[in-house]
């Protein structure tokens, strides 16, 4: 599904040029729940944004679906991402001024779907992630937990291929956290491709392989399956 | 679909930032009234005479006199032969009619009143003009001599349920005594229109009083409008004028003069009449109103610079939702369109609550500029159908900006930050905030300097005294010796009332129009004739207004010995090419409309401001009551100092009046207050500019108070890092309140160029004015500079006292 050849990407300021993802290739297939792990600053997130389509590399080739996407504009990377990607942060990230309902139907009334269409996706992923009674609440009355489920609705309402989460579970007790990693496991199980930047070794078990980085490159990848 | 999304959030999003919505609310609200209530009025202003059907074929003649190419003098009013044969001569002249402003008593036998909305006009008024006439036939209503129509009003007032149509109403002015029958009642005029009549006499009868004046081509007094055929080429129309009026040109006095005759169209007439102060118009200028508009636009910019700066410096609160927005797949267009919609939403509300305000501060704005429009300024058409384009100008100009300057973040960058702020928005916001400056800086000079010349006008000396004088206007003229000699007797009587000093009788005062007339020194010619301001006084005159006699004597107060007598001024002597006052003495002087008579000059007397600062010293001729002064106009009545109170002589004075003149209309003024009504304009720039600075001022604070929450929010961490390490509170506030400082010593130095360039512009219509000087600036600039500096202070206090522990924990 995503294949990355040679990525580089720099940060520059007036003085100096820092790379963030140095020359790094690897392979995501699709079906696969995949950790990226490594110390703050080796480019995890930097890494998860390319992947989002939120940001673009330097250098290096990337192929989504087997299309190369690294010199797309921003217009096609924002319809790519609406159709195919679903995000899920570390702080959860929900509007605070739409209530949980709203909050996940936003992506699809960006995609464009009827209403009643809408409604009946929302009330199915609600239902599914089990916050269906508390969809009309607004996050600031919702747990940690609790938010991070709707974060996880909203990047699933739209049926993506992928979901890239960034510590879904950084901000959670570790009773909420494994919640959300059991939520991921089952999304993944039946049939969405995730990719997980964490710095839990705890997390990462739940997936099927870690890759590793360091400086912006690969230093190792391990099965776990 | 989508676009009710939009919407919810962007109300949700207004309700919970309330504290920033109510500011941007009110201060575009605030800017957005005072610009409606100014555009309301300049608009007002502009509608005279529009409501005509054939406003574009309508014109008043104006009639220009040259010698040796220079302009001697410029008329509004033209001969009455002329406006006779101009139908007649000029194939493209399809009506006429003149407008003498006479006004007068009217009476019937229940009710007198001092009417001062009468003219005389000719049959083609109504076909000129769209009046509309509720009884009587246009065509017809004013085709005879002694024909009268009134407006409603007057019909109840002098009729109440009674037909008025052919009954007769008496009219006596400068015209005589007249009986008129009244053959049409017309709708009240509107306000706006420069016609503003109550009755309309026929101009004919004035030929039945006065013979003389219908052949009289030396005699230009009459104001007169034309229509055109539509597509007419109105420079030919000028130039047949031109032409056919010089061939009448045979006054040898007028040998050397050039006639040329130009068309004013009627909507100019009431804006752009800078003829003479009884001409067709009002106190207003196009000068002023352009003014208006300029303010307005200002006020109205420096509310929309606020929501532009409140809205891009708020964008940090902003960044989380516009990331995660963008992550979920909208693009760059549809968050634009998000925020441009609540910018909308902002508007509205503020259009809303400005419309509130401009019915709730239309009566006192009137009051201010002393106008009685009133509601008539909110109630016309046109300007409400402006309404959405500005606003819809408004949205786009400050919406659009912030609009895209949030949709411009960068995803990644705004959901790794929590206080996103973009540089370049920054760098404008400063830009902005220095135009606010710049702007409120302008203001308040220019509101300086406007009254500061004002007092200067005003308190500057006139040569004359015109302290506890009442200028009292004489009654109902009667052309016969009786008269004459009660109007002597009257002023004999009013010497002996207690608390009057003196009295003089004369055909005008200070502050009061008079001839200007050609006068040449009789040895030399005609030929050489200069333009003076000719008036009669008596031998009173120069003592009540302490005028300094220069050289020569008085008049004697002896009709027959001051018949051939005159006194000049000094400027007159320059005119004349004389030299020193004592030369003048003894010389001959003709004067026009007295070309028969050799007058000796027998004084000279200082120069002094008969009319306001607005004009230079002029030159002027004192001729005793004779010939077409026969009877004083007005009388001065100098009040001793020591006067037990202006109400009780001036009680005494009507009891005199009603006992020489009784059921005549007693009317007097002031003449401080008389001669002070003359800076009317310049009063009410004052005011408008006093009340729209300061307005300029609290717009200009609202955004700083604003903009300086939003910084000092931005700003906690750093203010407790450097409070942890020592720093007090004052070069905290400093570090703080810099960068807006800064901006105003900027704004300071950029203001100083433009107030130069508008106010030296505005100071050089004046022959006597102030010099801009540096104080002006600097008070300026230290009064908004202190305003700013309480206005931050008390702002960023709660930040500057927070515990720097518990801010840098959260």
């Amino acid at each position: 599904m995503i294949k990355i050849t040679d990525l580089e990407k720099y940060y520059k300021t007036e003085e100096l040029q820092t790379i963030a993802i140095n020359k790094l290739s690897f392979e995501v297939k699709k079906g696969e729940f995949v950790a990226i792990m490594g110390p703050s600053g080796c480019g995890k997130s930097t890494l998860l944004n390319i992947l989002g389509m939120l940001d673009d590399a330097d250098a290096g080739s990337f192929m989504f679906n087997d299309e190369e996407v690294i010199d797309y504009n921003e217009r096609k990377r924002a319809h790519l991402r609406k159709h195919n990607i679903g995000f899920v942060f570390q702080s959860f990230n929900l509007i605070d001024q739409l209530s949980v309902f709203e909050n996940v139907e936003l992506p699809l009334i960006y995609t464009g779907v009827k209403k009643s269409e809408r409604t009946k996706r929302v009330n199915e992923v609600l239902e599914k992630m089990q916050i269906m009674h508390r969809r009309k609440h607004f996050p600031q009355q919702l747990s940690g937990g609790q938010q991070q489920r709707v974060a996880v609705a909203r990047a699933v309402v739209n049926n993506p291929n992928l979901i890239l989460a960034d510590e879904p579970t950084g901000n959670l007790d570790s009773s909420n956290g494994n919640e959300v990693m059991e939520l991921l496991t089952e999304l993944n199980a039946q049939g969405t491709t995730i990719i997980m930047v964490t710095h839990s070794e705890h997390d990462a078990k739940f997936t099927h392989r870690i890759i590793r980085l360091l400086d912006g490159q690969k230093v190792a990848e391990n099965s776990l399956v | 679909m989508i676009l009710s999304s939009y919407f919810k959030i962007a109300l949700r999003s207004l309700k919970k930032r309330l504290t920033y919505t109510l500011i941007n609310v009110l201060g575009l609200s605030v800017g957005l009234a005072s610009f409606l209530i100014l555009i309301a009025y300049t608009n007002y202003e502009e509608s005279y005479d529009g409501f005509h059907e054939n406003k574009n074929e309508v014109y008043r003649v104006i009639f220009e006199r040259k010698q040796n190419n220079e302009t001697i003098s410029v008329h509004p009013t033209i001969m009455p032969p002329l406006g006779d044969a101009l139908k007649q001569e000029i194939p493209e002249v399809q009506g006429m009619t003149r407008f003498s402003h006479k006004g007068g008593v009217v009476k019937n036998e229940h009710i007198t009143t001092d009417v001062k909305g009468l003219f005389y006009v000719d049959a083609d008024f109504f076909k000129l003009f769209s009046f509309k006439l509720i009884a009587g036939d246009p065509k017809t209503a004013l085709a005879h001599p002694r024909s009268i129509v009134i407006t409603q009003e007057m019909a109840t007032t002098y009729f109440g349920d009674k037909e008025p149509l052919g009954q007769v109403l008496k009219v006596a002015n400068d015209y005589g005594k007249v009986d008129y029958k009244v053959t049409g009642i017309a709708e009240n005029p509107p306000k706006n229109t420069s016609l503003d009549f109550q009755m309309l006499c026929t101009f004919e009868t004035i030929y039945m009083r006065k013979k003389w004046i219908q052949n009289n081509w030396m005699f230009w007094g009459f104001e007169t409008l034309i229509s055109v055929k539509e597509g007419t080429d109105v420079s030919r129309v000028k130039q047949k004028l031109t032409v056919f009026a010089n061939k009448h040109k045979t006054d040898p006095m007028e040998a050397t003069v050039d006639w040329s005759f130009d068309l004013q169209p009627i909507q100019d007439i009431h804006l752009k009449s800078d003829f003479r102060p009884d001409a067709l118009q009002r106190d207003s200028s196009a000068r002023t109103i352009h003014l208006l508009k300029v303010i307005a636009l200002l006020i109205v910019l420096i509310s929309w610079v606020n929501y532009v700066n409140l809205s891009t410096a708020s964008s940090s609160e902003r960044a989380i939702e516009i990331g995660v927005l963008k992550s979920i797949g909208a693009h760059k267009r549809q968050i634009t369109i998000q925020f441009l919609v609540e910018s909308s939403i902002v508007f509205f509300m503020a259009v809303g609550l400005a419309i509130g305000f401009v019915f709730l501060l239309i009566t006192p704005f009137c009051g201010v500029l002393d106008i009685e429009y009133g509601f008539d300024l909110v109630l016309q058409t046109e300007f409400w159908i402006r309404l959405p384009f500005i606003v819809f100008i408004g949205i786009i100009a400050s919406g659009l900006y912030p609009a895209f300057v949030l949709a411009s973040f960068k995803t990644t960058e705004v959901l790794k930050s929590k206080n996103m702020n973009a540089p370049s928005s920054a760098v404008v916001r400063k830009i902005l905030v220095g135009f606010q400056f710049v702007i409120s800086i302008l203001l308040i000079v220019c509101t300086v300097i406007m009254i500061q010349q004002n007092n200067f006008m005003k308190q500057k000396d006139l040569g004359a005294d015109i302290d506890n004088v009442i200028a009292l206007r004489r009654p109902e003229l009667k052309d016969n010796v009786k008269y004459r000699k009660s109007l002597k007797s009257f002023g004999k009587a009013l010497e002996q009332i207690s608390g009057v000093s003196g009295v003089s009788a004369g055909y005008s005062v200070p502050s009061m129009w008079t001839w200007r007339m050609a006068v040449w020194k009789t040895e030399e010619g005609p030929e050489s004739q200069k333009t003076h301001m000719v008036t009669s006084i008596d031998e009173n005159y120069i003592g009540i207004y302490g005028l300094k006699l220069l050289a020569g004597k008085n008049f004697e107060g002896h009709a027959k010995i001051d018949a051939t007598k005159v006194i000049v001024s000094k400027k007159a002597l320059e005119l004349f090419g004389i030299s020193t006052a004592e030369d003048a003495l003894g010389t001959n002087i003709m004067v026009e409309g007295f070309q028969k008579r050799n007058f000796e000059i027998i004084g000279v007397v200082e120069d002094y401001h008969h009319l306001s600062l607005h004009q230079s010293l002029r030159s002027m001729v004192f001729l005793s009551n004779i010939g077409m002064f026969r009877f004083p106009k007005v009388f001065s009545l100098k009040l001793d100092n020591d006067a037990v109170s202006i109400k009780q002589t001036m009680a005494q004075v009507k009891t005199v009046f009603d006992r020489f003149f009784p059921g005549d209309i007693f009317e007097h003024s002031i003449l401080k207050e008389r001669y002070s009504l003359q800076y009317l304009e310049e009063d009410r720039n004052q005011n408008v500019f006093t009340v729209f600075s300061l307005l300029a001022i609290v717009l200009s604070c609202v955004g700083v108070i604003g903009l300086s929450s939003f910084i000092a929010l931005l700003k906690a961490r750093d203010i407790a890092v450097h409070k942890v390490l020592g720093a007090n509170k004052t070069s905290v506030f400093w570090q703080l309140s810099k960068e807006f400082m800064i901006v105003l010593a900027v704004a300071a130095v950029l203001a100083i160029p433009l107030v130069y360039v508008f106010m030296e512009d505005w100071l050089s219509n004046f022959p006597y004015r102030i010099a801009i000087a540096l104080p002006h600036f600097i008070m300026a600039f230290v009064s908004v500079f202190a305003i700013m500096i309480v206005v931050i202070f008390f702002n960023m206090y709660k930040a500057l006292v927070k515990n720097p522990v518990h801010v840098l924990k959260e």
